[in-house]
């Protein structure tokens, strides 16, 4: 039988969990297990990261020439990835803007900005979807190599291996390993913009509703953490997929 | 209670951190427009690391976490770290590659093994 002297509600012990002393201690936690998922990301993205780094090494003339190509694709002659950069950075500023309002309470600013945020997210993923088709009209995407014998990359390619006095072939193959992992690394950070696109969805409906306090808005912070850390991620894959060549 | 409205930043800070992030976005694309060898490489990378440390501290609230989140967040650092540098100095210490010579005549990665099934 529960007793029924307990089932009295507390408003402040309704916030904090049982396992918990306090709020900061509850916060800390949420916190701290956030952290610790971002840490197995930083790995992961960072083995990714370790590969590219050494086949740039060990494939120089083939990767400079696959970077001259991702660099190609310009709005206002600024590279795509740079317009994708500041995309990202501002959607990391509304972030930090949504976090402060459920901080204060205000319910208005919190909608928006998670709203902006949504946005500039489907942004970014857009302007990716448009650089992926243009790298598919050039060729590049891994797989058979179809190249026309009078297209600008394939003729570029084969001076390139002239100059460097490596085979065709395998400047061809090396260049292929470059677009490998150029997809697989844009691809999985466009995989987590999508997953953070869903939780921000998630986010716009509860505050709709008026769900977050300036007690009570775990899930805006840690979420606004993920969020961060998928824009952490491609400040780096920024220079080096885009800028280093 | 006290603790936790303290940690309300103020709306000109998230706005300079923005501007500065943007400023040195600026910097690295225009940086990337001169030929500096492995000078841009390094160049670009500093950045990025400064545009890291700013969200870090002050978009991901780090600076005003506690010491074990600061541990936590350490710690993936420094492993990776630890995963860069020794693949890397492995990588770097070796003699430069050997091209295969039968490598040029192949229309596919030399992934046939001449060894008989057994």
């Amino acid at each position: 039988m529960p007793d029924p002297n307990l089932a009295i509600s507390d408003p402040q012990n309704d916030l904090v969990a049982e396992q918990f002393d306090d709020l900061d201690q509850q916060h800390e936690a949420d916190t701290l297990g956030m952290w610790t998922f971002l840490a197995t990301e930083v790995l992961f993205f960072g083995g990714l990261i370790c590969g590219y780094t050494i086949y740039r090494h060990l494939y120089f003339p083939a990767w400079h020439q696959g970077s001259l190509v991702v660099d190609n694709f310009r709005f206002l002659h600024v590279s795509s990835g740079a317009w994708n950069t500041a995309v990202l950075l501002t959607s990391s500023l509304t972030v930090a803007l949504a976090v402060r309002a459920a901080q204060v309470g205000s319910r208005k600013w919190l909608v928006n900005m998670l709203a902006c945020t949504i946005v500039l997210g489907i942004a970014f993923l857009g302007i990716k979807a448009a650089e992926y088709t243009h790298e598919f009209h050039e060729g590049v995407v891994p797989g058979k190599i179809i190249f026309h014998p009078d297209s600008d990359i394939y003729k570029e390619l084969r001076a390139a291996a002239d100059r460097n006095g490596i085979s065709q072939n395998a400047l061809i193959h090396e260049f292929q390993l470059f677009w490998v992992f150029y997809f697989f690394m844009t691809g999985v950070h466009a995989v987590h913009m999508l997953v953070g696109i869903g939780l921000f969805t998630y986010l716009l409906h509860q505050a709709w509703h008026s769900r977050y306090t300036p007690e009570k808005h775990a899930p805006v912070e840690i979420m606004g953490l993920y969020w961060h850390f998928v824009d952490l991620v491609w400040i780096f894959l920024f220079p080096l997929l885009y800028l280093v060549k | 209670m006290s603790s936790e409205a303290k940690k309300v930043d103020p709306l000109w800070l998230y706005f300079a951190i923005f501007f500065a992030l943007m400023a040195l976005l600026i910097a690295t694309v225009w940086a990337s427009y001169f030929d500096l060898g492995a000078g841009n490489a390094a160049i670009a990378l500093t950045i990025a690391v400064a545009k890291a440390m700013l969200v870090i501290l002050f978009f991901m609230h780090v600076r005003h976490a506690g010491k074990l989140v600061w541990i936590f967040a350490g710690a993936a650092f420094l492993w990776l770290g630890i995963l860069l540098s020794l693949t890397l100095t492995d990588y770097a210490s070796r003699p430069p590659r050997e091209v295969n010579p039968t490598y040029s005549n192949q229309t596919s990665w030399p992934i046939k093994s001449t060894a008989a099934v057994p």
